[in-house]
């Protein structure tokens, strides 16, 4: 039997003597081998290549490792099974590229399952040459350059969308969250948004994001916190410590750690160990309904991640704290609603302000947003008017105003019989009218299905 | 739902409805939520968006034995409408070439229009690149495999078991529990 040490000495001795360049990588595209012909091709830039993910790249240091490494990406169709051949390429003299053509060759057992793939290179340089630095990687598929754009008109658009503006309000509290967020969008500071569901944290935590450079925007990673299982959250963690995932520069990326706050415990300290006891790449921000000290001292929360989160902390106000801003967020949401329809309103009826003026708004801004949508959803008129605000926000005013009434009262016998009425009456209809089969969902004899139908005057069903 | 034979309660259904406005179930992260709901809203639930439906079968032999129902839908705009009436839902979307970027207006527009809903991206694994792109337009989770839907099937769990329910009244409860669900 042989060693498999002896195998793999063996196999990396003839690749390394191979004249055409080879290099290998695993199934998340980092770069594992490359051999001594691949490495006087790429020269210099081959420097820091081991372990870095061949893939999209969307920075703008075109000679940078991650670029270099983008270089060598394959067509995603590689990594479906698909044996092909592509352009790959590594700078050349004077910020020009060089280019290869190669085949890439997936490893695995099926299409379905590819655990790796060898790219093996021509011998010689294409003839071509191209001198944009600027331009996408010229292994890009057309599919790869249709991501690229994308990238880039999502996070534009993002950016118009999350703008710091449209954190609308003239509050103290709202302009002292302006204030800290113009602060927090020119540094790299942990950030921590503290405040109530539908406070805005969300949008707020994207303006930080978008809030930089757009020429210059990395990735923003959301992380659910409370909804994602403990084993999720470490390898998703685990993997952004190794670089951020679209390639480009992690400084400019960022890890959103939504619900912080509900952080499971035991993945705690493992957070703590890979966000802050060795440089993280990508700038942390993080959500949360409540003061993590407050955490922290009822022993729900580990201090020292406590503070690493939290070098700049924001707390967003309840809508109800903030009331002098709700016309004019009445008014935003308005007009976004306008722009969404063909109805176009004018705006609300004084009793219908004051109306919304009374109500606790325990949703914050997201539920005045989905009040004002139902609301011009219903609208006849020119403006909307108190009639058209959802029914819960009637229901709270009239529960104001009156006194708890005293507990109504049922009679057994008749709300029994309306269940049993229209349990018999579901079943069946999920029968198709079928007795026999409805009997059985109801766990009762066809005979007594037949007599409590006649009985309960439902004879249509029978 | 409300053609329900209901005289034995009239006297009581508004009283219900007016002292869950004064208690606002509000004490929760989850009733707070809940006001988030429109009215006639349905609960939350699964709906699994795709072409060809082998996605369906893999989520639900995942959720097995959970209790969850899958609704199904072959085009976005379908499955939009279905969260429409259920924004609480968890939505499992197959990710196309063809239609990038619809999925990639409507999850940008996902937070706005339901605040209350969330999306799993599944994928051929041809498109994995555009994993982080989707993440970072708002998808909780991002898959190429058939064989990997486990964390998928965890994660609607932990949402319909956090997801605020419209308020019911001891009628709807009843209907809400049949094995065969409450769909009329």
């Amino acid at each position: 039997m042989t060693h498999p040490r002896i195998s793999a000495a063996g196999l990396a001795r003839t690749l390394n003597s191979a004249s055409q360049p080879v290099y290998v990588l695993d199934d998340e595209l980092t770069l594992v081998f490359c051999n001594r012909a691949c490495r006087q091709w790429l020269g210099r830039a081959a420097e820091g290549l081991l372990g870095r993910r061949c893939t999209y790249h969307s920075g703008p240091e075109a000679l940078g490792p991650d670029a270099v490494a983008a270089g060598l990406g394959p067509p995603p169709e590689a990594m479906a099974g698909r044996r092909l051949s592509a352009t790959v390429s590594c700078p050349g003299g004077d910020n020009g590229l060089r280019r290869r053509r190669a085949t890439f060759i997936p490893l695995g057992t099926s299409a379905e399952d590819v655990i790796g793939l060898v790219a093996i290179l021509d011998r010689e340089d294409m003839l071509e040459s191209d001198g944009d630095a600027s331009a996408p990687p010229p292994s890009a598929e057309p599919d790869s350059i249709d991501l690229h754009e994308r990238v880039r008109r999502f996070r534009r658009e993002a950016a118009a969308r999350y703008r710091a503006d449209r954190l609308i309000g003239n509050s103290p509290a709202m302009r002292r969250v302006r204030a800290q967020l113009e602060l927090a969008v020119l540094g790299r500071a942990s950030v921590l948004l503290v405040g109530p569901p539908g406070s805005g944290r969300r949008h707020t935590a994207a303006a930080i994001h978008y809030g930089g450079d757009p020429q210059r925007l990395g990735s923003l990673v959301p992380l659910a916190c409370s909804a994602l299982e403990s084993d999720l959250i470490r390898s998703t963690v685990a993997a952004l410590a190794r670089g951020s995932p679209l390639g480009e520069n992690a400084r400019r990326s960022t890890l959103l750690l939504n619900g912080v706050d509900r952080l499971p415990r035991e993945v705690q300290a493992e957070l703590a160990a890979t966000l802050l006891r060795r440089p993280f790449p990508l700038r942390l921000v993080a959500t949360a309904a409540q003061p993590l000290g407050e955490l922290v001292r009822g022993g729900d929360f580990r201090e020292d991640l406590a503070a690493g989160l939290s070098t700049i902390t924001i707390e967003m106000p309840s809508l109800a704290s903030r009331r002098e801003d709700l016309p004019l967020l009445a008014q935003l949401f308005l007009e976004e609603a306008n722009s969404r329809g063909t109805r176009q309103l004018g705006g609300f009826t004084p009793e219908a302000l004051d109306r919304l003026d009374a109500y606790d708004w325990p949703g914050n801004v997201d539920e005045l947003a989905a009040a004002v949508a139902e609301a011009h959803a219903r609208a006849e008129g020119p403006r909307i008017d108190v009639a058209d605000l959802p029914k819960r926000i009637h229901l709270a005013a009239e529960a104001a105003a009156h006194p708890p009434r005293r507990e109504s009262t049922i009679v057994l016998d008749e709300f029994l019989e309306d269940v049993e009425r229209e349990l018999i009456h579901r079943a069946m209809n999920r029968a198709k009218g079928n007795k026999a089969q409805a009997a059985r969902l109801l766990g009762m004899t066809r005979p007594r299905l037949y007599r409590r139908l006649l009985q309960l005057g439902l004879e249509k069903d029978v | 739902m409300e053609n329900l034979p209901n005289h034995a309660l009239r006297s009581s259904g508004r009283a219900t409805e007016l002292d869950n406005v004064r208690g606002m179930k509000t004490e929760t992260p989850t009733g707070r939520r809940s006001v988030l709901l429109p009215e006639g809203a349905l609960p939350a639930r699964v709906i699994v968006c795709e072409r060809t439906g082998r996605w369906a079968v893999a989520v639900r032999r995942e959720l097995a034995g959970a209790g969850v129902r899958i609704r199904e839908t072959r085009s976005l705009a379908e499955c939009w409408e279905m969260l429409a009436e259920s924004p609480g839902g968890f939505v499992v979307v197959e990710l196309s070439a063809v239609h990038v970027d619809a999925l990639l207006r409507q999850m940008t527009r996902l937070e706005r229009d339901f605040p209350l809903a969330r999306v799993a991206i599944v994928a051929d694994r041809s498109l994995a690149h555009y994993e982080w792109l989707l993440r970072e337009a708002g998808a909780a989770h991002f898959t190429t495999s058939t064989g990997r839907l486990g964390p998928v099937a965890q994660l609607a769990c932990r949402h319909l078991a956090e997801a605020p329910s419209p308020p019911r009244t001891a009628k709807q409860e009843i209907w809400a529990r049949l094995p065969w669900g409450d769909d009329e």
